[in-house]
């Protein structure tokens, strides 16, 4: 078991409540997702990148609590348990005069 | 394009700043009313950089980005580290600018004339909050 840092709620720690954040919109739009804590996190934003109408996203950068996280790991190989907020947007393109 | 057209599009594309997204990204938006999308970035133990983007004909050009402090005063010197931010002078604005393709004073900067904008804006990461977006990974990377 594990204490969720937002409501102090018990959890099991097989599975994580993800919301994806984008300037797009979130996903799920209200609340969160509860996903297996052993599932990659790739997964769930191809969902959000499907319902919120985004293309070509392998590129870009997931982050939770300002920390970029590796979208082919799984959420505990991530280090992620409880509720889990991923900001997911575009890296910068380059730059140069 | 059409002048609602484009602001319908703006409209269609800053909708969704808000609420979480603002909160877990440190933003705050001061104007979001068409053509301008005004926000600012924080970051602890950073100099806050406020972001205006005029976005006149959009999205038949890219966005002109202005870059300020908080109070909305034009910065002189922009952060460095990162080769998107460009202190030097741009021949038409005549102020430092963002050197990254999405913004305005890139695609009309003599060294990039050839990278059209056309060449971009049906791309991943290329609408409003996409190119904001970048502009800020570019910004937290930067010093100070």
């Amino acid at each position: 078991m594990t204490e969720d840092q937002v409501t102090g709620n018990k959890k099991t720690d097989s599975h994580v409540d993800v919301v994806i954040l984008t300037t797009s919109g979130s996903y799920p739009s209200t609340g969160t997702d509860s996903v297996p804590s052993h599932q990659k996190v790739r997964q769930q934003l191809k969902k959000a990148a499907q319902a919120l109408g985004l293309v070509d996203t392998d590129t870009w950068v997931a982050k939770v609590g300002g920390r970029e996280i590796d979208p082919e790991k799984s959420y505990i190989d991530n280090g992620l348990t409880g509720s889990v907020r991923i900001d997911f947007g575009p890296r910068e393109g380059g730059g140069g005069a | 394009m059409h002048s609602a057209a484009s602001k319908a599009l703006f409209e269609q594309q800053t909708s969704k700043l808000e609420g979480l997204l603002l909160d877990e990204r440190n933003w705050r938006v001061v104007e979001r009313a068409f053509p301008i999308l005004d926000t600012v970035f924080r970051h602890e133990g950073r100099i806050a950089l406020r972001v205006r983007m005029q976005c006149d004909d959009w999205n038949e050009q890219p966005p002109s980005i202005e870059l300020m402090n908080e109070a909305g005063e034009f910065l002189a010197a922009l952060p460095t580290g990162s080769n998107v931010f460009n202190s030097s002078s741009h021949a038409i604005t005549h102020r430092p600018f963002i050197c990254m393709a999405g913004a305005r004073e890139f695609h009309t900067h003599s060294s990039h004339l050839t990278e059209l904008w056309d060449n971009y804006r049906s791309r991943s990461g290329y609408d409003l909050g996409g190119i904001l977006t970048q502009v800020w990974h570019a910004w937290l990377k930067s010093t100070p």
